[in-house]
């Protein structure tokens, strides 16, 4: 008994964000990655408002519920009204777009110092209340109460009013509900307005339980993805009572654990992990976007989404005909040479760690533009590369060329056994697993000295010839990424390509012709897996040395948000975002500005949120405005969502492209 | 001891056409900016260098999620420059300090480093939580860095151009906040930290300094969830259960008071001991006197020991350049680091103060104590060894109140323990 009520508590933290979740993708289909990031939003504001600022608390608690609900209604206008009706993928991207720029937005335009904790909505809330042997300070009764009342409210109002079945109607069947009369788009509105409610009112409620620190809020939803999943993201009742199991359960084992067991040091702080995996290998879900549900095409959606989609306005960048080779391998010479000669050090050390990050960033090219497989958790495994090669290198004396040998086939290891478990699942499900995947090496793996020594992972120098260590690591990286870019367009053109695209358009017949698509989705994830490997292996010999820091959950959404905005489906769309990567930080270092840091993180998130309105990305998005410009006098072709009804959207699935 | 971490309707088609266009173009707009004056002086506030003035390169977290906690320690450093700047310089040497913000981002602590030195910066001053990534580039560029040591890869082979007033923590720990407790009747004692590698080597030192310094080991848990207190309120029901007197812990950010506020929750007395705190006013005031009785090992003399003259000097400086950040506690971090430096240059004589000259003189450091501003630090014996010596501040009725030592040597000393 004595740990039930510290479990409530905790229990009530992930009921509130599993909760937000659960709320969005019922009422809107979109399952939000940004919860955590809104949620710091509004404590963060909160924060501001009471200790910076000085307001009284009930003007900043009136002030921040009403910002939830703004929140929610300018992410609905700004980016998921342009793409509801796209699938699942286009729209977890948008949400890491969010979740990538909002703290980052809120950081640079309300700067603080000396944040050691946030209020709560309640005066004096370290104050103990004592009923017998029952103890709770106003702070945690507020957050439990609070949890109470709003999701039962919301259980309520979502699932006994006629509001709630019109708006789940809209989700579920959008063309009937249209039909029916209703205003879809008036009540997608106020979908986000609630679910926006619901997420700022948990920020202000949980601020004083929680450090206020983005990847804290970030890690928590993550894995308060489990306790949604437990509810299929459909029913809050079940998502809630799943938060509170989990709590106590983790408060159970805390209390009750043998001290020093492996229980007790190892199940705690990865339960949220160990429900979610468990949850997506048994439960096996099958998530739809309203795309799905209007075109009833779950299966085909499947198959097509980003990939799907991008592939059938492929901007000219994407594809090297033959004939284009030696321009291209030209050009990426002449790039080279004056990436290698004509900058200071500082520079031409930034364009070695851009060209790094390009071989790593092919991998969501791979595995995402190619394979349609969202890869949520690319860091964790550049990671095992990295620290593969980096051991091997540095302790066993293998030498750097067998070493990122052996890590590559390490990093491609994991990305068998990653995709074995992720082809089981819907195209959300691997998803899911590659970011439960991230969660582990974060609260687990990553904390083990065996693996990573707490001095980090060493390598040793590299330098080719005459050549000092950064024309060395851009000659080293330019050759491998010309190798790897050749390869992936000859992929593309080979057989195995056009099975690749055969399965993308549409999976069941691909499977009825004999294809074996399981095995080819586990076949392209562990081949984005090796180039993530051998990626994380070349930032390794970057830098010199590696740390688990280097590749944080946080980060590697950053790495997708980068690659999403450039142009995920072309290899020139990783060199850029790479480049841009490095580049960025490293000329907004020069902008003499205070807090302006932040400012390369929020363009990247932007970036990504822009993109998944059109996922051709940047890129293309600036060839084909050229391309426009050229051949002005031809009216335009649609390309967007914007050019009429979302319906007739042709980012959609389904059927296969000519060009592919 | 220290925590190591480490989107309109009608307008629609606009949006959709220019959003990312618009950051894309941002962003090559910036990156040509920077490539303009790649070959300039770079770095805000550089300019340009005599023979004798000493070019130092600040690193520090100034945007992004750790320069809430971080970001004030510039603050110090910029008044130590502009004080002793205006009474001539360190032995004559002026100083001129560039800031390089690191963006709370491993990546962009390495670019930072290169930055300052494609810049000609004599010497570092950082202790920012991702300097790892960037030393072994500054271990080959010789560069020496001046800093309370917080990454590991401060220490071992080849690092003899990293100075730490704190000595070699990693793997090290000192007992004095153990035989602090147990001299005050606090005998029972647990030892806790997350599951960060380096605070955990760190606690199982602190946990054999325990029966060292003659208490009563009563629990471990090197893998506590202090994500949130909720989380620690579990934890402080189990050491109340088993009769904690006394909580070392090594956790994240503010987890160690939110830990005593949750102690007390449940009816407990014990002190829990935070690592790396600090004592700004701020904690007390944003915690309340619930935290009462919470424990911080304090690296520095601090404003409340205003006969230390270290601390004599820092608070004419402070009055001057930055009188609102007085008793900043991470200005005087900042400015402890300088005083660091300071010492180096103490020892430079008539050589002039280059890098490999900075080096050299740092390692003839001997019984250093910046005036009283820190305990004895030797090198280059301390780039192998624990500094075992800091003072103890204790929250008495919502005030810090420093507990050990005397009013001109606030600092108590215990014996360095190993985690092996």
């Amino acid at each position: 008994m004595l740990y039930i009520y510290p479990g409530i508590v905790i229990g009530a933290l992930y009921a509130l964000l599993g909760g937000s979740i659960t709320l969005t993708y019922s009422l809107t289909g979109v399952i939000n990655l940004a919860v955590g990031a809104t949620a710091y939003a509004t404590a963060y504001l909160f924060y501001h408002l009471v200790t910076v600022s000085k307001w009284a608390l009930a003007p900043a608690v009136v002030l921040c519920l009403l910002a939830g609900p703004i929140f929610g209604f300018v992410i609905w206008a700004g980016v998921f009204r342009h793409i509801e009706n796209r699938d699942l993928i286009v729209q977890l991207t948008a949400t890491i777009g969010i979740a990538v720029a909002l703290p980052a937005l809120m950081e640079f335009a309300l700067p603080t110092e000396n944040v050691y904790q946030s209020p709560g909505i309640v005066p004096n809330g370290f104050a103990v209340l004592r009923i017998g042997s029952f103890n709770t300070t106003r702070d945690q009764l507020a957050a439990v109460i609070g949890a109470v009342v709003l999701l039962g409210g919301l259980i309520l109002a979502v699932e006994k009013t006629r509001l709630g079945l019109s708006i789940r109607a809209v989700v579920d069947r959008p063309r009937l509900a249209a039909g029916a009369g209703i205003n879809t788009t008036r009540l997608s509105a106020f979908s986000w307005i609630l679910t926006g409610f619901l997420t700022g009112a948990a920020g202000i409620l949980l601020s004083p339980l929680l450090q206020l620190d983005p990847g804290i809020y970030t890690s928590l939803s993550v894995a308060a993805l489990s306790v949604a999943l437990a509810g299929r993201f459909r029913s809050l009742a079940i998502t809630t009572l799943a938060g509170l199991a989990l709590g106590v359960l983790s408060s159970e084992i805390t209390g009750y654990a043998p001290q020093g067991s492996v229980i007790a040091n190892g199940l705690v702080p990865a339960l949220p992990f160990f429900l979610l995996a468990g949850l997506l290998l048994v439960g096996r879900t099958s998530l739809k976007s309203r795309q799905d549900a209007g075109s009833g095409q779950t299966a085909r959606a499947d198959s097509g989404s980003l990939g799907q989609a991008v592939l059938s306005r492929l901007p000219a960048l994407s594809v090297l005909r033959p004939g284009r080779y030696v321009i291209a391998l030209l050009a990426g010479g002449v790039f080279t040479l004056v990436a290698m000669y004509s900058f200071n050090a500082y520079w031409t050390a930034t364009l070695a760690a851009g060209i790094a990050f390009a071989v790593t960033f092919l991998s969501f090219t791979i595995s995402t533009g190619y394979g349609g497989v969202l890869c949520l958790g690319q860091a964790g495994i550049a990671a095992f590369g990295a620290i593969v090669a980096g051991r091997l290198a540095t302790e066993a004396g293998l030498g750097l060329p067998l070493s990122m040998v052996i890590a590559v086939l390490c990093a491609a290891f994991c990305g068998v056994v990653l995709g074995a478990v992720g082809t089981r699942l819907d195209q959300v499900g691997f998803a899911l697993v590659t970011l439960a995947f991230a969660l582990f090496c974060e609260t687990f793996a990553f904390n083990l000295q065996a693996l990573i020594p707490l001095q980090g992972v060493n390598y040793p120098n590299f330098q080719i010839g005459g050549l000092n260590t950064s024309q060395s690591d851009i000659l080293l990286g330019a050759i491998l990424f010309a190798v790897l870019a050749i390869l992936v367009s000859w992929f593309r053109r080979s057989r195995f390509g056009r099975v690749s695209s055969a399965i993308r358009g549409n999976p069941v017949e691909a499977e009825s012709l004999g294809v074996h698509v399981r095995a080819f989705r586990v076949g392209v994830f562990a081949l984005g897996s090796a180039v993530a490997g051998l990626g994380g292996a070349l930032i390794g010999i970057e830098q010199g040395n590696v740390s688990t820091s280097d590749f944080a959950l946080l980060t590697g959404l950053v790495w997708l948000a980068v690659v999403v905005t450039i142009g995920v489906r072309s290899f020139g769309g990783a060199l850029v975002a790479g480049l841009l990567f490095a580049i960025a930080p490293a000329a907004f270092e020069l902008v003499t500005i205070s807090g302006f840091g932040n400012l390369p993180t929020v363009l990247f998130g932007l970036g990504a949120i822009g993109i998944a309105r059109d996922p051709r990305g940047f890129l293309a998005q600036m060839s084909g405005n050229l391309q426009k410009l050229i051949a002005r006098p031809e009216p335009a072709t649609s390309i967007g969502p914007a050019s009429g009804a979302a319906t007739s959207d042709p980012v959609t699935v389904g059927g296969g492209s000519s060009r592919d | 001891m220290k925590d190591v971490r480490a989107g309109r309707n009608g307008r629609a088609f606009r949006l959709r056409g220019v959003l990312v266009p618009a950051a894309g173009i941002a962003l090559v707009a910036a990156m040509s900016a920077g490539c303009a004056s790649s070959g300039g002086s770079g770095g805000s506030g550089t300019t340009a260098s005599t023979s004798s003035t000493i070019k130092i390169a600040y690193l520090g977290d100034q945007s992004g999620s750790l320069a809430t906690t971080f970001g004030g320690g510039v603050i110090g450093a910029q008044a130590f420059v502009s004080y002793y700047n205006a009474h001539g310089g360190l032995d004559g040497h002026k100083m001129t300090l560039s800031v390089y913000d690191t963006q709370s981002s491993p990546s962009s602590v390495l670019s930072d480093a290169r930055l300052a030195v494609e810049n000609g910066a004599d010497a570092i001053i950082s202790q920012d939580v991702y300097l790892g990534s960037a030393t072994s580039y500054l271990a080959a560029q010789k560069i020496p860095v001046f800093g309370a040591g917080i990454v590991p890869q401060f220490y071992g082979p080849g690092t003899d151009m990293f100075f730490s007033q704190e000595g070699n923590w990693i793997g090290y720990e000192s007992n004095t906040q153990s035989k602090y407790m147990v001299s005050q009747g606090v005998k029972k004692i647990a030892v806790v930290s997350d599951a960060n590698p380096g605070n955990a080597v760190a606690a199982h030192a602190v946990a054999k300094g325990v029966t060292a310094a003659g208490g009563t080991l009563l629990y471990t848990n090197y893998t506590v969830d202090d994500t949130s207190s909720a989380a620690l309120l579990s934890l402080a029901q189990k050491l109340h259960s088993l009769g904690a007197q006394g909580v070392y812990t090594n956790v994240y950010g503010t987890a160690a008071p939110q830990l005593q506020a949750d102690m007390a929750q449940v009816g407990s007395k014990a002190w829990v001991v935070a690592g790396s705190i600090g004592v700004s006013p701020a904690i007390p005031t944003q915690f309340g006197k619930t935290i009462n009785g919470l424990l911080s090992e304090v690296f520095t003399a601090t404003w409340y020991n205003p006969q230390v003259p270290g601390i004599v000097t820092y608070t004419a400086a402070m009055k001057k350049y930055s009188p609102a950040n007085v008793q900043n506690a991470e200005a005087l971090s900042g400015w402890a680091n300088m005083v660091m430096f300071q010492g180096a240059i103490n020892q430079l004589g008539k050589k002039s103060p280059t890098p490999a000259n900075i080096i050299a003189a740092g390692n003839t450091i001997s019984g250093y104590t910046g005036d009283g501003l820190f305990p004895p630090v030797s090198f280059p014996a301390m780039h192998t060894q624990l500094n075992p010596c800091f003072s103890l501040a204790q929250i008495v009725n919502g005030q810090w109140k420093i507990v050990t030592g005397t009013a001109t040597n606030p600092f108590a000393c215990g014996a360095a323990e190993s985690a092996a």
